[in-house]
């Protein structure tokens, strides 16, 4: 597996057609792995672009690491992995928890992101969205996880077997009990008051499930970023996971216009 | 003068062989046993494979195989029933198409 060492860490990376002339990076969601992108979504946009996608730290086939799952040590992570790889500037696509990481390279880097996509980024003051994830001694929260993490939880629940049970509640309780991933999340809860994001000048996608409960964010993010439009799609937040299809044409579509 | 070599044609039970050996390699010879993984055997309902696990698998097919397979884009065209339906004989099918 292709792995590239940066921050430290050595992050699984994939790439999809390499000798394209412009590069579209696509950020995973918390809890979940570039895998959301690399069968339906990074496919689409790789007729065009030079795509990129990474595993966060602790995160699908990335190493371990009890910290730095804030929003500065995750965009250092990023920048490192873009530096080893010779990609100078790029077009940032980011979901959910990943959309707040793009919106903050957008802020660090401005020279280096071109077009931003915000797809589904949640409002991180709103705190209440994060509570049931981290109540690690309930199974509603491990469910609640693996609706997330999969588009259809009875459809996918049904055919889960033991080993996979095993394997997530594993790596879930490790995570959550032995990282400062929540305090890393909480840490990030008054991102949209600092002022940063409206100092985004790059052309912004903010891409949204038509009935997301982050819908409120969307409109909070178009009014503070200038350059800035909205496209719904059907579904709630996990809407890309569920219409790959659309969020590649959406993308697409922004892209070339 | 250049010698040109006729590239050996192999066999559904190699590829399949070889498919095999990619999926215990993945989900590691502690959890699954060779003769678990049948033609028959889907990712997702009897092989238990998470989709990092197949992206994984993936790789080592489009590692093997090179350009001439390309399994990431046969994939992307299918739906997520299609995906968790997906069993080992119609990607041997999907590669013998490939290289023939």
């Amino acid at each position: 597996m292709p792995f590239v060492k940066a921050n430290g860490l050595d992050f699984h990376v994939q790439e999809m057609n390499k000798g394209a002339g412009e590069t579209v990076v696509l950020i995973h969601g918390m809890f979940a792995n570039l895998s959301m992108y690399y069968f339906r979504i990074a496919p689409k946009l790789a007729e065009r672009y030079h795509v990129v996608m990474y595993d966060y730290r602790s995160h699908g086939m990335s190493p371990k690491a009890s910290s730095g799952f804030d929003l500065i040590t995750l965009s250092e992570d990023l920048s490192g992995i873009l530096d080893a790889l010779e990609v100078k500037n790029y077009h940032l696509g980011g979901y959910s928890y990943g959309a707040l990481l793009a919106l903050k390279m957008a802020i660090r880097f401005p020279e280096r992101v071109k077009k931003l996509i915000a797809i589904d980024a949640p409002d991180p003051a709103k705190t209440d969205l994060l509570e049931q994830p981290f109540d690690s001694e309930s199974q509603d929260s491990f469910d609640t996880l693996i609706e997330y993490m999969h588009t259809d939880q009875q459809k996918t629940k049904s055919i889960f077997g033991k080993r996979r049970l095993e394997k997530y509640r594993k790596n879930y309780s490790q995570f959550i009990n032995d990282s400062t991933v929540k305090e890393d999340m909480y840490q990030q809860r008054d991102f949209f008051e600092k002022g940063e994001v409206d100092s985004i000048k790059s052309k912004t996608l903010l891409l949204y499930g038509s009935s997301s409960d982050c819908i409120h964010a969307c409109t909070r993010l178009n009014n503070m970023i200038t350059n800035s439009s909205v496209t719904f799609i059907d579904g709630d937040h996990r809407a890309p996971l569920v219409n790959p299809h659309e969020v590649a044409l959406s993308i697409e579509t922004f892209l070339l216009n | 003068m250049d010698q040109i070599t006729k590239q050996p044609v192999i066999s559904r039970e190699e590829i399949f062989s070889l498919l095999r050996t990619f999926i215990i390699e993945v989900i590691g010879d502690e959890f699954i046993e060779a003769s678990e993984i049948q033609l028959e055997s889907s990712f997702t309902r009897d092989l238990d494979m998470d989709s990092i696990e197949i992206v994984a698998f993936s790789e080592k097919v489009k590692n093997h195989f090179g350009e001439k397979i390309d399994f990431t884009g046969w994939l992307s065209d299918m739906d997520l029933d299609q995906i968790i339906e997906l069993n080992l004989l119609e990607i041997v099918k999907f590669i013998e198409s490939c290289l023939s």
